[in-house]
């Protein structure tokens, strides 16, 4: 049995654990199952690999979480600002099941289910040419933000000017000054390149959207019970293995930017960011605000 | 016959030019939101993306019934007039044949698989924007099918290029 | 199964095409019988569907319709006319100028808004009617225009350097932007000495001297529609729009000079160009939406990848492998489009290239600018159909008058990977 997973773009922590989650599946199924990568969007974007599960075309992919709120309106919850404390909170709840598990099994009816999270970091401010240090510093910026209603709500509270445009369209904007800013976690400086053109970079820390990895339903129902169970503790597993890389991975991106692209890192007070964005929690329906309590209920500090 | 093309490109003009002028009001509305109001529009690169979808599967369907699909035409101006009009009826039963299996079909299932997506910013469903594919292919059978009752009756809609510039049109 | 792929694939779209079978349909059928080796038959039209679709929901094909739209005003409406008189008064001494003019607009136009096929549809669509009414050779001016369109691809900004450092693991894009810089250069300037060459032996007008006050007649009377140019590229630049709202700006202008100011014609006549604009935008768009699907086929059975193991087990002297990986890259290009080929190629080539001692910014721009080659050449190129569609002119017409563009651009590309120097000082020069 051949597993069909294609992902996109990724920063070499996620590669190698997609990698890892491969080499894990053929180790515990003797080889029985194996998995043919599709990488680096050969097949096509994140949407479009979602609705290829959702086909049977493709059995197994990895998205950001942001991207399945117009899947599954409760996957909304992941991009709210500051949903997580910090990395610590956010292990803590990605890895208990009572929070996730009804998550991932939210899409059923649509053909996939979540099997793991993979961290994506926190994303932060980075800026073209005056740095984010205070609230007041964000006022009237054209920030660039992800397709999604709460990014860009969050944008506004935030007294910023959201806008919404593709990834590669956005390092030629910042350079012609279309946009001021973007938002993201480090690699965007490094692999990206951004810090060639924005050398201001502001910890903030609004949201740490995870990865989910994903299996399209018709995939499960080919494997034997024992298969199935060998896919999920390889998912499991290589979480496992991404934590434990991804840290240093952060790090070593941190020093580069620093060190070949001069970019000056920032840590701003986030309180009046948190209070900013507040209002936004009022606005969420009866089954996001469960999810955020239960959130907060996973070891937050609150 | 000739009464159901005319209606038909008659509805798809109405359609297609309102449409782009529609497109066109909207990116000017997007330009001045966002320097006159400094208050940029997310909504509207949504609105002219889906726009320009639609507009691109209309305009696809509404050049099949005008024969002005790019083609290599090597081996039709060496046939015979009833050779071509033979050519032109495969043609125009190739396009019935891929709309059915393609636009129709697989737009069908892409409509479905899509149905339980909104789109990022307007939060509309996505099989609305699917939906251009099957629409267009439905037009074009359409089309295709008057095509072969005029080619019947000895009449093509095939345009030649290099003659249309012979012509001076 | 690759081998099986290729060979239905090729024979599927080849015996249809040369059948005469709209080149849109021929490529749909190549890909789903291609997929058909991995997917059953219904998720195969439904993949081909989604690529369709998908394909034709991108930032940079946005600007298209509305582009054509101002040239098809601009063409009617005296506008083009009045810029092309300019044109002359400027550069009209140089055997070909208009077809020079063509050159050197796709190369800004292209550059700034970083699509070929926007600049073959806004530039080509008002220069190759114009070069048709002054005498020039139908067929070349429409060669003209598609050979010259690719160079916005490698002079910066261009997306496909972005996307291409993203999958090469981060070269430089400021590095890859002035290469690229001077590659486009390269080609643009080969284009436009091969035309004056061609214009001369064709005998092609040249203007005659005006007087002054002739040409300040013809200067005032450009005036308005110099503004546009002006508005547009300097809008782009300035960063005050982007692309598409300077697609936008275009057509209000360009409606309100025809309708307003000039009244060279009645509003009534509008109606006639936005139909003539979806005209248009459907057969480019359904083109481009075939060989989205086929690209995805392709990478679905795992061509690209079996094509260079076969050619690359043959040698490992640098100069041989340089000149299989072009091969390569030709080949591919040929059938694919440039976004799925850099993605698809480049993990795949780069370590090979690197291997026998190539820098990652100067294989980049050897990729780019390999793969621009491809999108202009037989049997399936974008920048070619749209090209032809956009001049209305048959492809097999455009193809022979291409003919002498292919070898110069396959000399150039010889020259770029060879001459790493030429490429590399700008970069080197700026440390990067
Ligand atoms: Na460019
Ligand atoms: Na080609």
């Amino acid at each position: 049995e051949t597993l069909r997973f294609g992902y996109a773009q990724n920063a070499t922590p996620t590669v190698e654990a997609m990698q890892k989650f491969g080499e894990l599946v053929a180790e515990k199924t003797g080889g029985e199952v194996t998995v043919q990568f599709f990488p680096d969007s050969q097949l096509g974007g994140e949407r479009e690999m979602v609705e290829m599960l959702q086909g049977g075309a493709l059995d197994m992919t990895k998205v950001s979480g942001g991207l399945l709120e117009s899947f599954s309106p409760i996957y909304g919850v992941f991009p709210l600002p500051y949903l997580f404390d910090d990395q610590d909170h956010f292990y803590a709840a990605m890895d208990d099941p009572e929070v996730v598990g009804p998550v991932y099994e939210s899409t059923r009816d649509l053909s996939f289910v979540g099997l793991t999270y993979y961290n994506s970091g926190a994303r932060n401010f980075y800026t073209t040419k005056t740095p984010v240090e205070t609230l007041e510093d964000l006022k009237g910026l054209k920030i660039r933000v992800l397709q999604s209603p709460t990014a860009i709500r969050t944008m506004e509270l935030l007294g910023a000017t959201p806008v919404a445009m593709g990834q590669a369209e956005v390092y030629t904007s910042l350079q012609q000054g279309v946009l001021d800013g973007a938002e993201n976690n480090e690699f965007a400086l490094t692999i990206a390149r951004h810090a060639e053109v924005a050398k201001h970079y502001s910890y903030d820390g609004h949201t740490r959207i995870p990865d989910i990895l994903l299996i399209g339903t018709a995939a499960l129902d080919r494997l034997t019970e024992e298969q199935r169970a060998a896919v999920q503790e390889a998912a499991k597993e290589s979480t496992g293995f991404h934590k434990s890389v991804w840290d240093a991975a952060i790090e070593a991106e941190r020093k580069k930017s620093a060190d070949e692209f001069g970019v000056q890192f920032y840590e701003p007070d986030v309180a009046p960011f948190r209070e900013a964005v507040a209002p936004i929690y009022d606005e969420q329906d009866d089954a996001a605000k469960a999810l955020v309590q239960k959130i907060r209920d996973a070891g937050g500090a609150e | 016959m000739s009464a159901l093309r005319r209606g038909l490109d008659f509805a798809l003009q109405i359609l297609c030019c309102t449409l782009l002028a529609g497109l066109v009001a909207v990116l000017a509305w997007q330009v001045i939101s966002r320097y006159a109001l400094n208050q940029p529009s997310s909504t509207t690169e949504e609105i002219l993306r889906y726009g320009v979808i639609w507009l691109s599967m209309l305009g696809a369907a509404y050049a099949t019934g005008k024969g002005s699909h790019l083609s290599v035409d090597m081996m039709r101006d060496r046939l015979s007039g009833p050779g071509k009009l033979r050519l032109d009826a495969m043609i125009a039963i190739a396009f019935i044949s891929l709309a059915a299996a393609v636009l129709i079909y697989g737009g069908m299932r892409a409509v479905n698989i899509a149905s339980s997506q909104t789109s990022a910013v307007m939060q509309i469903p996505m099989s609305w924007v699917y939906l251009a594919l099957p629409v267009s292919g439905a037009l074009m059978i359409a089309y295709s099918i008057l095509n072969l009752i005029d080619l019947s009756r000895g009449t093509t809609h095939h345009v030649d290029l290099d003659d249309v510039e012979a012509k001076g049109g | 199964m690759a081998g099986t792929a290729s060979l239905i694939l090729i024979s599927v779209f080849g015996i249809m095409t040369l059948i005469g079978i709209p080149i849109a349909l021929s490529i749909t059928a190549a890909a789903i019988a291609a997929v058909l080796l991995v997917l059953p038959l219904d998720m195969a039209l439904f993949t081909s569907a989604q690529k369709m679709m998908t394909s034709l929901d991108s930032f940079s094909l946005l600007a298209v319709p509305f582009f054509i739209l101002s040239g098809v005003i601009m063409n009617s409406g005296g506008i083009a006319v009045r810029l092309v008189d300019f044109a002359k008064l400027i550069a009209g001494r140089v055997p070909g100028s208009l077809a020079q003019t063509n050159i050197a607009g796709n190369m800004l136009f292209g550059s700034i808004s970083g699509s070929a096929i926007a600049a073959s549809t806004s530039i080509g669509g008002v220069m190759v009617p114009m070069q048709k009414r002054e005498g020039y050779d139908h067929g070349f001016a429409a060669a003209v225009n598609i050979a010259s369109a690719p160079t916005g691809m490698l002079i910066p900004p261009s997306t496909a350097f972005i996307i291409y450092s993203l999958v090469a693991g981060g070269a430089s894009i400021a590095a890859l932007f002035m290469g690229g810089a001077v590659a486009g250069g390269l080609w643009g300037l080969g284009m436009m000495i091969l035309t004056a060459i061609v214009a001369r032996r064709r005998g092609w007008p040249v203007a005659g001297r005006v007087s002054r006050s002739e040409a300040v007649a013809v200067i005032g009377r450009a005036m308005p529609s110099l503004m546009l140019i002006v508005l547009i590229i300097g809008g782009i630049m300035l960063g005050i729009v982007t692309a598409v709202e300077a697609s936008g700006i275009a057509v209000i202008y360009t409606m309100l000079l025809t309708f307003v100011i000039h009244r060279t014609k009645p509003i009534s006549e509008l109606p006639k160009f936005l139909m003539e604009t979806v005209h248009m935008t459907g057969t480019i768009m359904l083109l481009l939406a075939a060989s989205a699907a086929l690209s995805f086929a392709m990478a679905f059975t795992g061509i690209p990848t079996a094509v260079t193991s076969l050619i690359l087990a043959i040698s490992e002297d640098p100069f041989i492998v340089m000149l299989i990986i072009n091969v390569v890259l030709l080949v591919v290009g040929c059938f694919m489009d440039m976004g799925p080929a850099i993605l698809i190629f480049t993990p795949i080539l780069l370590p090979i290239a690197q291997k026998v001692g190539y820098d990652p910014v100067h294989f980049g721009i050897i990729m780019i600018f390999n793969l621009a080659i491809g999108t202009i050449t037989p049997p399936v190129g974008t920048g070619l159909f749209v090209g032809a569609g956009v001049a209305r002119v048959k492809v097999e017409t455009c193809i022979r008058a291409l003919g002498p563009f292919y070898l110069l651009l396959f000399a150039t590309l010889l020259i770029v990977t060879y001459f790493p120097t030429l490429t590399m000082w700008l970069p080197r020069y700026f440390g990067l």
